[in-house]
This record gives structure tokens, sequence and C-alpha cells, in this order.
């Protein structure tokens, strides 16, 4: 059993849009990229301390490290491995995480997004103060559509996949 | 049979009932004019039914589930589909269990064993869900899974009447199954 062909990408794939992290296990967005599709010109120098693009990748790690975990919020942890595999395997899921990080990166350049909401647990978007912090703050409610679209917010994988446990994260 | 009660006597006349109970209870009453009667009892006076007519089910795909359940149609697309074995299990024993022979007509026949396969498909993925973290081996969170409990539609499973498809193959079948269950032979 496998991922349908014309859904299955034999290898994670890095273009100029992303880059696969082979330690992470993670998409990463590219900086050029990810300045282009946000329109957020001046990101890099916003964040630059010493005139280097360091913090602005760190960044884009960070958003990739929060958007990840934030899918793996909806699986339950037995399929954690599966989860893994499915959204480095799959091209469709790769669109979902391009476009969540896409969107978190924007949503984060609003007044602090991502960051106020880590600290304070409140969603700025939907406005809302969560006395409780939550995962779901640190994603916009665009975010958390494209999660429900794309079908990453369901519990159960929709195909039935084998995943090579023997080689777990060692040719990928 | 002749049944010979009060002074007997023969004549043409025929009288149809449903029952014999209702001829016996005729007879057994002195007062009724059926005491004198002489009564032939010709039973069954239906026509006999061929039995091998209704033997073999008619052929039974997913586009025939999904013309009844299309709401299921993008879980099925694949044969590696998560829902694809429970659809296959789902078919032998629905097929199996709504008897072509009571229904006798293809096109209902078909109609009713996608509702009952949709019926227990839907708890099945409810089943699946897990959301109150039955199966799961994270901890139980009780703020957020104490209140879900095998409910769907207000009602807990115990019947068809839980789910909308059950609530339609029950409605349609009822007529139908009470036949099925007491023995009688078709």
């Amino acid at each position: 059993m496998a991922i349908p062909t014309y859904d299955k990408l034999t290898l994670p794939l890095s273009d100029g849009d992303m880059t696969y992290n082979k330690e992470k296990h993670r998409y990463v967005l590219d900086l050029d990229y990810a300045v282009y599709e946000t329109g957020l010109a001046d990101l890099i120098e916003e964040i630059s301390i010493d005139g280097t693009n360091d913090n602005a990748l760190w960044l884009m790690d960070l958003v990739s490290h929060v958007c990840y975990e934030y899918i793996r919020s909806f699986k339950d942890s037995r399929f954690d491995k599966r989860l893994t595999y499915y959204l480095a395997h799959s091209k469709s899921m790769r669109n979902a995480i391009k476009k969540l990080m896409v969107d978190t990166l924007v949503y984060t350049n609003q007044e602090g997004g991502l960051f106020t909401g880590y600290v304070t647990g409140i969603n700025l978007q939907e406005a809302k103060n969560i006395t409780t912090m939550k995962l779901e703050t640190v994603v916009s409610m665009v975010g958390k559509q494209i999660i429900l679209n794309y079908g990453l917010g369901e519990r159960e994988f929709r195909y039935d996949f084998d995943v090579d446990m023997e080689n777990y994260e060692v040719t990928w | 049979m002749v049944i010979f009660m009060g002074i007997p006597f023969e004549s043409n006349s025929t009288y149809y009932t449903d029952s014999q109970n209702q001829a016996f209870l005729e007879i057994v009453n002195p007062f009724s004019n059926m005491s004198l009667y002489a009564i032939q009892i010709i039973y069954p006076v239906l026509p006999t039914i061929d039995g091998t007519e209704y033997d073999e089910n008619p052929t039974f795909e997913v586009s025939d589930f999904l013309v009844w359940a299309k709401a299921f149609k993008e879980h099925l697309e694949e044969e590696d589909s998560f829902l694809y074995p429970m659809f296959n299990g789902m078919k032998q024993i629905a097929t199996s269990v709504i008897h072509y022979g009571l229904i006798r007509n293809e096109h209902q026949w078909r109609q009713l064993v996608s509702l009952y396969m949709a019926h227990y498909l839907e708890i099945l993925i409810t089943a699946m869900k897990d959301e109150g973290n039955h199966v799961s081996l994270n901890a139980y969170n009780k703020d957020k899974d104490n209140h879900l409990e095998m409910a769907i539609g207000n009602i807990t499973f115990e019947e068809f009447k839980s789910t909308i498809y059950g609530r339609m193959f029950w409605h349609l079948y009822q007529p139908f199954g009470k036949f099925a269950f007491w023995g009688v032979t078709i």
C-alpha cells in the first residue's frame, strides 16, 4: 500500500521555494521566496542586528518548527512517524505546508503575531484573549482553514500506506 | 380437508379465509352460522413461489453504494483508501443480511444494502476518529475528553436511529424486516 502515484514524492523535494531539512525532517521556506510571497520586503533588515540574514534564517526555521508542531497537534502520538513520512512524501501536503508557513509569516508580522501568541496565548486575528495558552494561537485563522482544507486536521490518514520503519528517516 | 360440525351437509359455497385460526374460531362458536357448515379448507391458496428465483443476489458495486451515500465518495476513490477494507467487509455482511428473497426488487434491494452499509460506516468513522481519546495512549485530558462519548446525533448508539442513514434504512426495511426475523421461510 502506498500514497497514490499522483500525490507521491519519492524523495522530499527541495526547490527555490522550500528546502527539506534532512536532520530535522521538515520543510523550511527559502528566504527570498518568503520575502517575495509575503510581500515583507524589509523582513531581513527588520530583525537583523548585525546586518546579516542569520536572524531571518532563524525565523524561517522557527516558523517551520511551529507549523509542524501545530499540524502534529491534530494527530495522535501513534501516528507521529507516519505523519512525518507523509508530510515529506506527499505533493499536496508540501503545498499545504508552504501555504501555512507563508500565512504564519504574514500573521507574525502583524503586531507581534506568532510571538505574541507564543508567550501570551492571544490570537490576534480571532481577537480573543485565551486565558490558558494553546498552540492554536500561534497560527492565524487562515492557517487553521488551510489545515482543514488539506485534511491535515483529520485524525486518520486518508490512505493506507506503508512506511519503511527499518530505514526510517535514513534515506530521505 | 373436510370438517364436519353440527349437522353435516355439503354445499358449493366457498368461504375464503386468511388463516386457519379464523375458521376454527367460527367453528367452535355454537352460535356461528359456520358451526353448521361443512368446510373444506384449501391451503395455501396462493401460488407456490419458485424458491430458486431470488437465491442469487444481484451485483453490488461501489457505484451502487455511492448512489445513496455520495458523502463517502472521496473515501472510496482508491483501493488504498482507509475506508476500503471496511467497505468490503460491510458489503459481505450487508448483502447477506438484507435478504434479496424478501425484497424481490433489484433497485430497492441495492438502496437498502447501501443505507445499511452507510449506517455502519458512519459509526466506524466516528469510532476511528477516537475523539474521546479512548484508544490513544496519550494521557487522558480531562477538560477536553471528558464530554466526548460515543454519541451520534445526540442519541447514544443503540439502534438504527442513531444515524441519518440508519433512519432511512429502518423506515424502508421495517415492513420487510418484521417477516425476516420470525422464521418464515422465503
